[in-house]
């Protein structure tokens, strides 16, 4: 089994607070930097935002 | 009472037709007798000018059916035959249909049986393929004296008071096409009842007994036998699924919720059970029998072939049932591992509707596509990685498993894929945030703890056939859908602890908000650029704090009281917020001791509670709102510094 480190983290967004996890293999988090790991927050953050903005705007309505 | 017989020689072919009917006091005289009514026993002899064809064309009564000696055609497609009054039929025959006659029916016509009549009649198949079969009479009394066939139908006993005599007759209510039904027996004593399913669901309600039962299956992969009470075999419980690939889900109709099968003889194969008890004398050792036994949780007094685990090979995609797994296609409590070094653009597709117990995709590379092609349950945690893609599909991701699992999202979308938590007494605790596209998170049964993390959707969908607990925890909870985002109407049971969570709803159109009668929420915020109306349309909940975006109208259900501890409408010039309701006055109280609003225009709201309730000078009073800080019906300032509305 492949160990994972948890990353727990949480950012102020335009469209509120998004809170989230990044879980990492073990072997891999230990060679990586702390830009590459903001890098992989970062990336979270942006996806959420994007994804709710879009889904926002769809105005199909739910039975 | 009189007795009708068909004898043909109708404006049309029609049971009902009129100028002339087909009907005639005696056998072969076509006198034009009424159409028959409830009091009427109606007669198909086949004799001269009966031997003709007939068309139930609308809902037709009569007090008994004797089709001795017809051969021709018998239609009740789309329509109701309802059978009796409060007599016996003639003879004590409430329904012949003869061995020598066609019957033709679709799936939504009926027999209903509602005679009250304490006199024992008889049911009389002649072999036919029936229509479904409904006995609903107060006081009946009926015996079946041949096989009661409903292919394709349903059968329904609620009569109250009622006497029911099977006579060894077996009841056949084979399935197919994903035509569910449900035998409803009334909590009656049964022969056999006996049912080949191909694609579809046979549900069984009523605490009934059985003689026997025996199901067959096809090759669907969705075939359930579904018990919604307890069910006594007194001979065999034979249920046959097709093959291990195609295995007959034998479950309660409420998850968490078991449901015991007492039977003297057990004799399964290809099965997985969900939340049954096995009793009686019967053997309930399926440790090894054909093709396994499937242990979906909730189960008790059952012995289930032993857990195994289950890892993928290969480089390759592949398909669940096709896969060669470590030792076999995974049963529901086999942990599963897909860790494989794929090539790229790989899809793994799931075809088995149970995939497993813990299932993980740590350790796989090579960016694989998991995709299921039919709704899915995973019975214990569910680990997705990053480096993986989920399918454009839209099908059920259903979470059942018992006991304390979770799930780690690893920040992919689920697309066109709803989450079901539908766990029974168990509980599911977010290890990420979870996202889907444009579809719902449902939660049918069972525990959702968030643990802080985010939660965004569609919609969330909140049903009360079983407990449901959500732990929102500190996160915000995001639905981006129009109509009923957050839908719990209705729903007594569901428990929601609110915790430091943050509601949003986000769509630019016009998101409800159905947030279930006496539940407490901490935030509630209506966002989003549109202008489409936000509405609260349940009475008695609590917001903690409610917070409404301008230019976004708001909107109270008609004389509801929402009680927040503040509300934060955030309007400015140019930018204000209408608020009213769907008709009459609406409610919002508070104890928080002062609003001071501005730049809203107020139709029918009712300010209340403790909490003293400006609206501010640019505000509109456009009519029917009461409890706000006037000054002597004026514009001026008031003592507490703040304008009041215009009155």
């Amino acid at each position: 089994m492949t160990e994972t480190v948890q990353i727990v983290f949480s950012a102020e967004t335009e469209i509120g607070q998004f809170n989230d996890a990044l879980h990492i293999p073990a072997d891999e988090y230990a060679a990586m930097t702390a830009d590459q790991i903001a890098a992989l927050k970062q990336t979270r953050v942006d996806a959420w935002v994007a994804a709710v903005k879009l889904a926002s705007a769809n105005t199909e309505t739910i039975e | 009472m009189a007795n009708r017989f068909w004898v043909g020689g109708g404006s049309s072919s029609n049971w009902n037709a009129t100028g002339n009917t087909n009907w005639g006091t005696v056998s072969n005289t076509q006198d034009n007798a009424a159409v028959p009514t409830a009091a009427d026993d109606v007669f198909f002899d086949g004799v001269g000018t009966g031997a003709a064809d007939c068309v139930l064309s609308t809902t037709a009564p009569c007090r008994s059916l004797n089709c001795t000696g017809y051969a021709n055609t018998l239609t009740i497609s789309g329509q109701a035959l309802n059978i009796g009054d409060a007599t016996a039929g003639a003879g004590s025959i409430a329904l012949k249909f003869a061995a020598g006659m066609t019957l033709t029916k679709d799936s939504s016509a009926s027999i209903n049986l509602i005679s009250t009549s304490g006199t024992e009649q008889t049911i009389d198949t002649g072999g036919k393929n029936c229509p479904s079969f409904a006995v609903t009479g107060t006081g009946s009394n009926y015996k079946p004296v041949a096989t009661i066939n409903i292919t394709g139908g349903a059968w329904t006993y609620s009569a109250s008071g009622a006497t029911w005599t099977i006579n060894g007759q077996t009841i056949d209510m084979a399935l197919s096409n994903a035509s569910n039904r449900t035998f409803a027996g009334g909590g009656k004593t049964y022969a056999l009842l006996t049912s080949a399913i191909t694609n579809a669901v046979l549900t069984i309600s009523g605490a009934n007994t059985f003689s026997d039962i025996t199901t067959t299956s096809n090759t669907s992969k969705v075939v359930a036998v579904v018990l919604a009470a307890d069910q006594i075999v007194t001979g065999t419980l034979s249920i046959t699924g097709n093959s291990v690939v195609a295995r007959t889900h034998i479950r309660s109709s409420v998850s968490g919720t078991a449901r015991t099968i007492t039977a003297a003889t057990v004799t399964l194969s290809n099965v997985d059970l969900q939340d049954i008890t096995g009793a009686g004398a019967g053997s309930w050792n399926l440790a090894a029998i054909t093709g396994n036994s499937g242990d979906c949780g909730g189960n008790s007094g059952i012995t289930f072939t032993t857990p195994a685990a289950q890892a993928s090979t290969g480089t390759a995609s592949f398909t669940w049932s096709t896969h060669g797994w470590t030792s076999r296609v995974p049963l529901p409590q086999d942990d599963v591992t897909i860790a494989n070094a794929f090539v790229a653009s790989q899809t793994i597709t799931a075809d088995m509707p149970r995939m497993g117990k813990n299932i993980t995709f740590v350790g796989a590379t090579g960016t694989p596509t998991w995709s299921p092609n039919t709704d899915v349950s995973v019975y214990g945690s569910w680990t997705l990685i990053a480096g993986m893609a989920i399918g454009a599909v839209t099908q059920n991701l259903t979470f059942a498993g018992r006991g304390s699992s979770t799930i780690t999202n690893a920040g992919l979308s689920y697309g066109t894929i709803t989450p079901v938590v539908d766990c029974g007494a168990g509980t599911y605790t977010l290890n990420d945030a979870i996202l889907t596209g444009n579809k719902s998170i449902n939660f049918t049964s069972g525990t959702f703890t968030a643990n802080g993390f985010n939660v965004t959707a569609a919609s969330a969908g909140i049903t009360n056939v079983a407990t449901v607990v959500i732990n929102m925890g500190s996160g915000t909870w995001t639905f981006t859908g129009s109509g009923n985002a957050w839908n719990m109407n209705g729903s007594a049971n569901p428990t929601i602890n609110a915790d430091t969570s943050t509601l949003v709803f986000s769509s630019t159109s016009a998101p409800v908000f159905l947030g279930g009668a006496g539940r407490s929420y901490n935030k509630v915020k209506f966002t989003g650029a549109g202008v489409g109306i936000a509405t609260i349309s349940t009475n008695s909940i609590t917001i903690n704090e409610l917070e409404v975006t301008a230019p976004r109208p708001f909107r109270l259900s008609a004389g509801i009281t929402l009680t927040v501890g503040r509300f934060v409408p955030l309007s400015s010039a140019g930018n204000i917020i209408t608020m009213d309701t769907t008709g009459a006055a609406a409610t919002i109280t508070s104890s928080f001791y002062m609003h001071q609003l501005d730049y809203l225009s107020l139709t029918n709201i009712t300010a209340a509670g403790t909490s003293k309730w400006y609206a501010g000078i640019h505000s509109t009073n456009v009519s029917g709102n009461t409890g706000w800080q006037l000054n002597a019906g004026t514009t001026a300032f008031n003592d507490a510094g703040k304008m009041s509305l215009v009155a």
